[in-house]
């Protein structure tokens, strides 16, 4: 049997096909992955800068209100082999009290980006690999009993003591053994393009999940040549069993996967979207509700100038007097408590329709299921934690990350002092103005702004109250976010069914060809 | 020559491998009105809503004060001809924000981003650049290698016909035996379509399909062409197919596909993190700015005394600022145009985004209608700047300045021009139309796609027709 491997695997090693496949699947491999990790080292760049960001406006925090530290998804290494990261899911996430992430921040926005790219369809390393590695097996395998029935060989090649079992595993094999210096080698092209120019040394964990990666492409190819063996053994004519093997390649790896969008616009996401989307104003509306007769009666307190207006949760005031201040103390429970009640509230109606979305998904998910190069899909973003469970991993962490923070701000007295809203300090040396101002009439007040003595004094009290480093909170010991990248194992487990369904694909279609070719008629 | 069309043309349709590939086309021309059709409910569905919208923040709009502290969300409306070439149309922004001092970013309609959307969109020109130019190749292949392995070309060459009459005739017949699925597939898409209500008989729709067919069969004389050279070129005909798969693969899926990240590293825009950083150092530039100079508060400062002082103070100051922002998001959207266009640039090195520029140039889908959206839209902000204007002097004319009956209770939110009065409008206010470009404007915007898709169709028949003269029949 083993003389038939080799007589097959060099027949195949030494056409013209393979060496013009090897040489494209190469440079293409080489090529996409340096575009793509040129991509990707923006993105890197983007996400430290954003944690810089991050860190100086914690350090220039005044009031609690404001502590809404970013954090921002950190993908791994081999993310550039992947579905273009965060274009699906999202990458950040604001964390507040008044919200519990279930979403990243990003993910649904009427996104004014002004990027108009989005006229081009994306294409990732992983559609370049489903669509060599498939065709190259394919063409390796599509003729390997047709073409000897017509050439007239078959019957001679029969005659050979290893019988049908043994030919036909020689085959199978031969074209195996065909295909695979050509994914060992352009992946390794491509894994090394990406190494010279990776942002950061590898992990342990990365290594592995290469070479699962490595050996899931090898399970592409066996998959496609056993299509090829399949097909090639249901026809008698090497011309019909290409133009099915090609209708099945297109239907498998062009078709199918663009007719999910069709699957999953009938599955009514939109709706979802729509009455998730109405639930949500009808939220906002209560909450606003409660909230304007809060904000009423602090903008009432508002002295002229400095004052930035409220956002949703956030009040800042620089400059109030004691009757303000007491006034506004007593306003603050209710204020949390509605926060509070709002974010639990948005929390179960976004969990409700994520989980909805989520069935859905899992559904079209499901279908894509019959074609291997989805499974191939599925798994490689299973690896490298580009798929839902990376997501959701994520999502769980920074959900843990705002219980720190809630609890942090809690301990400090954020939410039951005045600091939630004023950075106001005692003994300001501007307060005696304050008090001046809060007791004037509107008259007498229009009068003492005609005085340009007085309102340079006032404002020179103002400019040295802000320098005042009291004023600033001191948040170094404020928990940082660490991203922590699911382990391998967990990732496995992800990628575990898709595996055993792949081999369970190669399996059947192998048995299945070999039955057929066992009643195979070679006259 | 006719003849030899018709005997060609029989061969191929004897063959039983058109009938597999014509019922594939079908039911992906069927598949196709299907999705469109419910694509197209959805997409009313939404532009109603919005119209809605609109309508009430227009509606809303009482006084002055109202139409300076308002926004109107604009949006390019929904093209029904979508299904012929769709270029991810809800990933692209076709919405604006317009007040009367700025015109907001681009933005895209809200998506959530999690529905899974399948890679490519089976639209028409997908159909027809991958799915049709696919079997282009698959017909065409072995043209002259089969040929010459069945002995057929030995026996032609012995009658009068010429070679080159033979290439003709044999490139020709490929082209027919593509045109009927495609024609029989448009037609049952048409007839499907407009059962749905997405299209209706009438002449310009009517003529862009017509186009549309004309620069499909363009796009597969091309493929059919390369398809004769490659199988001229070689002796075997699996060597011409392993040829002509990676050429396709390459024009088809690789130069498309990577001319989005090529473009992105060409032309750098600024990331939505710059861009908001950008804003931001503007901001607190200018509010550093008026605490320096102190105009904010003496601006205020006169608020309490004397409004009109106070809206003249607050205007310059409010003009030069939202100048400021304007300018850069002006130069962020230019960029982003560039960078689009870079990436068409980019892929016109392959044939099929040749015919997909032109079609979407043809359906308005296609980045140039946008952008003409957003000049309108930009266009409209002057129109309620100077509305606004206009009132404003009506107002002063009539009652003398702005302090007349306005009462000074400190609530000081002067955005826009800083109305602080809330008399009624004496005009109604301007609404925004958007005038799409006319259809002979667009034919003329795709001709010089289509022109060097001639071009490349010219020469791939004139090389074709080289190769085979030279093609040893043996």
């Amino acid at each position: 049997m083993w003389t038939i491997v080799k007589k097959e695997s060099l027949e195949n090693l030494l056409t013209l096909r393979f060496v013009i496949g090897f040489l494209a699947c190469n440079i293409v491999f080489g090529l996409m992955s340096y575009v793509l990790v040129q991509d990707f080292l923006h993105e890197w760049n983007g996400m430290q800068s954003a944690e810089y960001d991050n860190e100086q406006e914690m350090a220039s925090m005044e009031v609690y209100s404001f502590v809404r530290p970013s954090i921002i998804r950190e993908p791994s290494l081999l993310a550039v082999f992947g579905t273009d990261m965060g274009k699906q899911w999202g990458k950040r996430v604001w964390i507040s009290h008044t919200r519990i992430p279930v979403f990243t921040t990003d993910e649904a926005t009427s996104g004014s980006s002004g990027d108009f790219l989005g006229f081009f369809s994306s294409f990732d390393f992983i559609n370049v690999v489903q669509i060599f590695i498939s065709l190259l097996a394919l063409l390796f395998s599509f003729n390997a009993i047709s073409g000897e029935k017509e050439r007239g060989t078959l019957r001679l090649v029969l005659s050979n003591p290893a019988g049908r079992t043994g030919i036909f595993i020689g085959k199978y094999l031969g074209s195996l053994l065909a295909l695979a210096p050509i994914v060992v080698s352009s992946m390794a092209v491509a894994f090394v393009v990406f190494m010279v120019n990776a942002p950061a040394p590898l992990s342990a964990d990365d290594w592995a999940s290469a070479g699962i990666i490595l050996f899931v492409t090898l399970l592409l190819g066996a998959a496609f040549a056993a299509v090829g063996m399949l097909v090639s053994s249901l026809t008698h004519r090497t011309a019909s069993s290409l133009i099915i093997c090609m209708i099945v390649w297109v239907v498998l790896v062009l078709v199918l996967p663009s007719s999910v969008g069709f699957v999953s616009s009938e599955l009514g996401f939109s709706e979802d979207a729509r009455d998730y989307n109405r639930n949500l104003q009808a939220l906002y509306g209560e909450y606003n509700d409660e909230m304007n007769q809060v904000r009423y009666y602090m903008r009432d307190y508002f002295l002229m100038s400095n004052v930035n207006g409220s956002s949703e949760g956030r009040i800042i005031c620089r400059m109030i007097g004691d009757n303000a201040r007491n006034f506004l103390m007593t306003l603050l429970p209710k204020a949390i408590s509605a926060q509070n009640e709002f974010a639990s509230k948005r929390f179960g109606l976004e969990s409700d329709y994520y989980a909805s979305r989520k069935a859905k998904t899992e559904l079209t998910e499901n279908l894509m299921r019959i074609s291997p190069s989805s499974l191939f899909g599925n798994i490689v973003n299973a690896l490298i934690r580009t798929d839902a469970a990376g997501h959701e991993s994520f999502i769980e962490q920074a959900r843990n990350y705002r219980q720190e923070v809630v609890e942090y701000i809690e301990s400090h007295g954020g939410y039951t002092s005045s600091r939630w809203f004023t950075n106001d300090v005692e003994d300001a040396p501007y307060r005696e103005m304050v008090r001046l101002a809060e007791t004037m009439t509107l008259p007498e007040m229009g009068a003492a702004f005609q005085d340009p003595e007085l309102v340079q004094q006032i404002f020179t009290a103002i400019e040295e109250a802000m320098a005042d480093p009291a004023r600033k909170l001191d948040l170094s010991d404020l928990p940082r976010f660490q991203m922590r990248q699911q382990p391998l194992a967990e990732a496995l487990g992800a990628a575990a069914l898709d595996i055993i369904l792949m081999s369970v694909f190669i399996a059947v279609i192998v048995v299945v060809s070999y039955i057929r070719f066992f009643s195979y008629d070679p006259r | 020559m006719k003849s030899l069309i018709s005997f060609w043309l029989r061969q191929y349709l004897k063959q039983g491998r058109l009938i597999v590939i014509y019922i594939l086309a079908l039911l992906l021309f069927l598949l196709n009105a299907y999705i469109y059709a419910s694509r197209w409910e959805e997409d009313q569905q939404s532009q109603s809503q919005r119209t809605r919208s609109l309508q009430e923040a227009y509606d809303s709009v009482g006084s002055p004060d109202d139409l300076a502290g308002s926004g109107f969300w604009l949006t390019m409306p929904v093209i029904p001809l979508r299904f012929i070439a769709d270029n991810n149309l809800e990933e692209v922004p076709t919405r604006r924000v317009v007040t009367t001092r700025n015109a907001g970013l681009p933005a895209t309609a809200e998506i959530h981003r999690q529905q899974i959307t399948g890679l490519w969109d089976i639209d028409l020109a997908f159909i027809v650049g991958m799915i049709f130019s696919f079997l282009a190749i698959v017909l065409t292949f072995d043209a002259v290698s089969g040929e010459r392995a069945q002995g057929t070309l030995k026996m032609l060459l012995t009658t009068r016909v010429s070679r080159y009459q033979i290439v003709l005739s044999k490139f020709v017949a490929i082209v027919i035996a593509l045109m009927l699925p495609l024609l029989v597939g448009m037609l049952a898409n048409f007839l499907l379509l407009n059962v749905f209500g997405v299209v209706s008989i009438d002449g310009g729709q009517i003529a862009i399909l017509g186009l549309f067919f004309i620069f499909a069969v363009l796009l597969l004389s091309f493929f059919a062409a390369l398809g004769i050279l490659v199988s001229s070129l070689t002796r075997s005909s699996i060597t011409s197919l392993v040829v002509l798969l990676l050429l396709w693969v390459l024009l088809v899926l690789v130069i498309p596909g990577a001319s989005k990240p090529v473009a992105k590293e060409v032309v750098a825009t600024m990331t939505p993190e710059e861009y908001s950083n950008t804003m931001a150092e503007i901001n607190g530039n200018f509010l550093g700015e008026l605490k320096r100079t102190g105009a904010i508060d003496r601006a205020a400062a006169m608020a309490r005394v004397d409004n009109f002082q106070f809206e003249r103070i607050w205007d310059g100051v409010m003009e030069d600022f939202q100048g400021r922002r304007q300018s850069v998001i002006d130069s962020h959207i230019r960029s982003s145009y560039n960078q689009s266009e870079t990436a068409a640039l980019a892929g016109r090195l392959s044939p099929n985004v040749l015919f997909k520029q032109a079609v979407s140039r043809l359906t308005g889908t296609d980045l140039a209608a946008v952008r003409e959206f957003h000049r309108q839209a930009a266009r409209f902000k002057q129109t309620l700047f100077s509305f606004l204007g206009a009132q404003d002097a009506q107002y002063v004319a009539r009652n003398g300045n702005f302090d007349a009956k306005h009462d000074s209770a400190g609530l000081l939110h002067s955005d826009g021009r800083g109305y602080l009065s809330s008399n009624p409008l004496t005009a109604k206010i301007p609404r925004f139309e958007y005038r799409p470009s006319g259809l002979g404007e667009r034919i003329a915007g795709a001709m010089a796609d289509v022109s060097a898709l001639v071009v490349l169709v010219l020469v791939g028949v004139v090389l074709g027709v080289f190769a085979f003269n030279r093609y040893d029949v043996r």
